[in-house]
């Protein structure tokens, strides 16, 4: 040390600084800032967070999700939201909506996995069918439903993907490859819809929805990737045997869509490793199939030949099947709207609430909007409620116009005022709902939906109603809650998780597209 | 001593480095501005071709830089092409139509490929045992194309066909292709079942539109098509034979794969030869007069037609492409004797116009 301090000359200071200048400068050119792409992408995709760190790591492009439905994703789209990728579990409905209006939203697309919509059924009644073994048709499906032989859960056809690829694929089946929309609503789709007993507006809920009501429930339509995980699942009771029916199934085959063109390198990079081996063989873990040819198929997965189904070739028929699906082939239920019109609701709120109902009704020609309405021959119930519930009213929903202003002038008329007894009106929605039931058989599917901007400040609390609905409450009638304004929201989640039924939060989105989701529930 | 040395040295040896590469760089640049960089759209199916390192290099050595972006052939006549200096669909018809919307000069075809079906050896073996198809000196023959369509029209199942346990789909007899409205692969079905089903080359637009209703259900019966011709063999290399059994492409997008490093074909995956079938020629239209030269080079290069029967083209002079093939151990037919020409572009046009009304 000393030595080297004695020889120490400023010339060498000003080389060191120079060399470690240069070096700084070098070392930074050759690492390129991390940079940011904005992705739009399915739910479904969840899964891949943990990726996202290594993804960085090795390409420099950090993703940033914002995860949507199917249909909620192509009506952002279309209406313009600036992104620079999507990723959704399939590209088809999008691709249709291009070709319907002339614009180009996607750039590129490249499929980065595979897994087939299909049943899984309790083994012991599928081998009792022969159907663990042996071919199964879309027809002995329906046929199995038709005669209640067959009860099971599916997601809603307009708001998640996996109910989408099921309605589409059974359609086609039925009806042949080149179907029309006069074709879309035929007697087998009926016969299948009869089996549809549970109803979730998400794939993932579908599960949890399942898990809960197994006993009562025969199977369920998800991702093959889900179902396979579901079999390890320690709460499941009974082994789902898998069902690919011969007619051909509809696989999700999540492309990374490439929307601005000015990513193009990026997103050729992303694509590139996202379909190199090691990531291939993580993503096949999560269930999925890999595309990449170099990995081979796990012995896990139980069906080598997938029967794919030709998807509709127009925007016309998809649309025809799906509404065809929710109107006339769904069995309609009572869907009971328990509505705070508390003093509190005054102003801004009543008003977001009122157009909100309007739009249900049919008023939002939107097209997330089209597929949430009431659908013909649902029961409509408003209960709105203040210091104490008011009295209930209700209609057979129909596009009459009759029914039509009949429920126009109800909304109209909601008036804020007063205080918020939340559990008086939850214990009346559940006596009226009970009533209904007793008319219409156990497996009528009712539904209610709360919403409330403030706390509970009168009638019986949060506890009392705990032990009313422990004692009293009929099963199998789940509360869909809505946090508004001020309301307690620790309270509003416990009441979704007594009665099966789910919390969402309408002040971080609009009380609209709150209400809109919960229609894929109902 | 050492370090008193070594230092300045070593900082002598960077700063000489750091001005070596600038140099190189900006003598990099000088050469890459001397370049004539051309701009154009061509058929995915030529993609690769015009993204090859060696293509680029080649190309780079005779002055050219190329910025070469996919389009569906028969969609470039609609696409904007004010900055655009030559594009290269594949098929007459879709020439035809570029240079009839932009008064284009003459096209020049500087390879070429023809129509085949990408398929599955379980799938053929059914295809032979019910009567369509004959496997001579190692090649599959779609000997009786006009068969199968009519097993098409007539709605089979590939669960009706004899023989069949192979293929347990209750799925209807289809050939998978690209969207007619778009892709010129699909166009060149239209123009085999046509011959098939006229008896001969559509001669006028009476006759197309006659027959548009029966080529209609070839593609409707397909439901949602990809609209280039990528789309349907990607489909067939990863979805497998559940989605695609019989998938109509150039025999130049199975070639390619074949020679590919790491290729994505398996042992059960072949190539079947319809008779007739349909030459493909790959159309060069220069849109800018700058772009001519390119076009004589693409002809004339020995090189670069080598290149290309790497990608599975068959080449000007034959014998590039039969010992290209040879080499790779490929087993392609050298003669065609039933080969048909597509109606001319007015009569394609109306074709496909008629059809393209039966999708709403």
């Amino acid at each position: 040390m000393a030595r080297l301090t004695s020889q120490f000359k400023p010339i060498h200071l000003l080389i060191g600084l120079v060399v470690f200048a240069l070096a700084a400068f070098l070392i930074n050119e050759g690492r390129e800032p991390t940079q940011h792409l904005r992705v739009l992408a399915g739910s479904e995709l969840e899964d891949v967070l943990p990726l996202l760190d290594e993804i960085e790591r090795e390409t420099g492009i950090r993703l940033e999700f914002d995860f949507t439905g199917t249909l909620d994703g192509a009506e952002s789209l279309a209406a313009g939201a600036k992104y620079d990728l999507a990723w959704f579990s399939h590209a088809k409905y999008l691709n249709l909506l291009q070709e319907k209006t002339g614009q180009r939203y996607i750039k590129s697309s490249e499929r980065i996995m595979t897994s087939p919509v299909v049943l899984g059924i309790k083994r012991s009644l599928g081998e009792r069918l022969g159907w663990c073994s042996g071919a199964v048709s879309w027809r002995d499906i329906a046929a199995q439903a038709a005669t209640g032989g067959l009860r099971f859960a599916m997601t809603n056809p307009a708001t998640s993907n996996s109910g989408f690829s099921t309605v589409v694929a059974a359609q086609v089946a039925f009806s042949g490859e080149a179907l029309s929309v006069e074709q879309v609503d035929v007697a087998e789709m009926r016969q299948l819809a009869k089996g549809h007993q549970l109803r979730s507006g998400s794939s993932g809920w579908l599960v949890d929805l399942y898990l809960r009501q197994q006993d009562q429930t025969d199977g369920l339509f998800n991702y093959e990737s889900v179902l396979l995980s579901l079999n390890q699942n320690p709460q499941l009771k009974e082994q789902l045997c898998l069902i690919y029916p011969s007619e051909g199934v509809i696989t999700a085959d999540y492309p990374l869509l490439l929307l601005d063109e000015a990513e193009r390198v990026s997103y050729q990079k992303l694509v590139d490793f996202l379909k190199s081996t090691s990531i291939q063989q993580r993503l096949m873990a999560s269930g999925r199939r890999p595309v990449n040819a170099q990995v081979a198929l796990a012995a896990t997965f139980p069906n080598q030949l997938i029967l794919e189904a030709p998807f509709p070739a127009t925007l016309e028929v998809v649309d025809a099947i799906l509404m065809a699906y929710l109107d006339r082939q769904l069995r309609p239920g009572f869907s009971l709207y328990v509505i705070d019109t508390s003093g509190s609701m005054e102003g801004e709120g009543m008003q977001q609430l009122k157009t909100t109902l309007h739009g249900l009704s049919g008023k939002d020609q939107s097209l997330t909007g089209q597929f949430a309405r009431y659908r013909q021959g649902e029961r409509i119930g408003f209960l709105p409620f203040a210091s104490q519930p008011k009295s209930l009213s209700s209609w057979d929903f129909s596009l009459n116009t009759e029914t039509l202003s009949q429920l126009a002038s109800a909304i109209d008329a909601l008036q804020p005022k007063g205080g918020t007894a939340i559990f008086d009106a939850l214990v009346r929605a559940y006596e009226l709902a009970a009533v209904e039931r007793q008319k219409q058989g156990a497996d009528y599917p009712i539904s209610l939906v709360l919403m409330s901007d403030g706390a509970n400040t009168s009638g019986r609390d949060e506890e009392a109603f705990r032990r009313w609905y422990q004692q009293h409450g009929p099963k199998n009638i789940p509360v869909f809650s809505v946090t508004f304004g001020q309301a307690d929201q620790g309270q509003m989640q416990r009441i979704a998780e007594l009665t099966g039924g789910r919390n969402f939060d309408g002040r971080k989105h609009s009380l609209s597209h709150v209400f809109k989701t919960i229609r894929g529930y109902q | 001593m050492q370090r008193r040395v070594l230092a300045p040295f070593l900082a002598g040896l960077l700063l000489l480095g750091v001005a070596a590469a600038i140099w190189f760089s900006f003598s990099e640049q000088r050469q890459l501005s001397q370049r004539l960089t051309l701009r154009g759209y061509t058929g995915s199916e030529n993609i690769d071709f015009f993204r090859d390192q060696a293509t680029i290099q080649r190309l780079a050595e005779l002055g050219f830089a190329v910025e070469i972006r996919k389009a569906g052939s028969r969609e470039i006549a609609s696409l904007d092409l004010k900055d655009i200096d030559f594009v290269m669909p594949s098929g007459a018809p879709a020439a035809e139509k570029i240079r009839a919307q932009h008064g284009t000069p003459a096209p020049s075809q500087p390879f070429h490929s023809l129509m085949a079906i990408a398929s599955w050896r379980p799938i053929a073996e059914i295809l032979v045992k019910n009567g369509f198809a004959e496997l001579r000196d190692g090649i599959y023959w779609l000997t009786h194309l006009d068969r199968l369509l009519q097993a098409m029209e007539d709605n089979q199942r590939w669960s009706d066909l004899s023989n069949s346990q192979a293929y347990p789909a209750n799925k209807r007899l289809m050939i998978s292709s690209t969207d007619l409205r778009h892709s010129n692969s699909a166009a060149m079905y239209a123009a085999l079942a046509s011959q098939i089903w006229h008896g001969d080359v559509l001669q006028s637009i009476d006759q197309a539109r006659a027959l548009a209703p029966r080529i209609a259900r070839l593609f409707l019966g397909q439901g949602y098509t990809e609209h280039s011709s990528s789309g349907p063999f990607e489909d067939y290399l990863v979805m497998g034979m559940g989605k695609a059994p019989l998938v109509l492409i150039y025999e130049s997008q199975f070639l390619a794969e074949a020679a590919a490093q790491p290729s994505r074909l398996r042992s059960d995956m072949v190539l079947l030869y319809p008779q007739p079938t349909l030459f493909s020629e790959r159309q060069f239209i220069p849109l800018k007069p700058a772009a001519n030269h390119l076009a004589d080079v693409l002809m004339q290069d020995q090189k670069l037609q080598q290149i290309a029967t790497q990608y599975g083209f068959r080449s000007r002079d034959p014998r590039l492409f039969q010992e290209y093939v040879a080499a790779k151990g490929l087993r392609t037919p050298e003669h065609f004797v039933d080969v048909v020409n597509p109606p001319t572009f007015e009569v394609m046009e109306a074709l496909i116009d008629a059809v393209a009304k039966l999708y709403h």
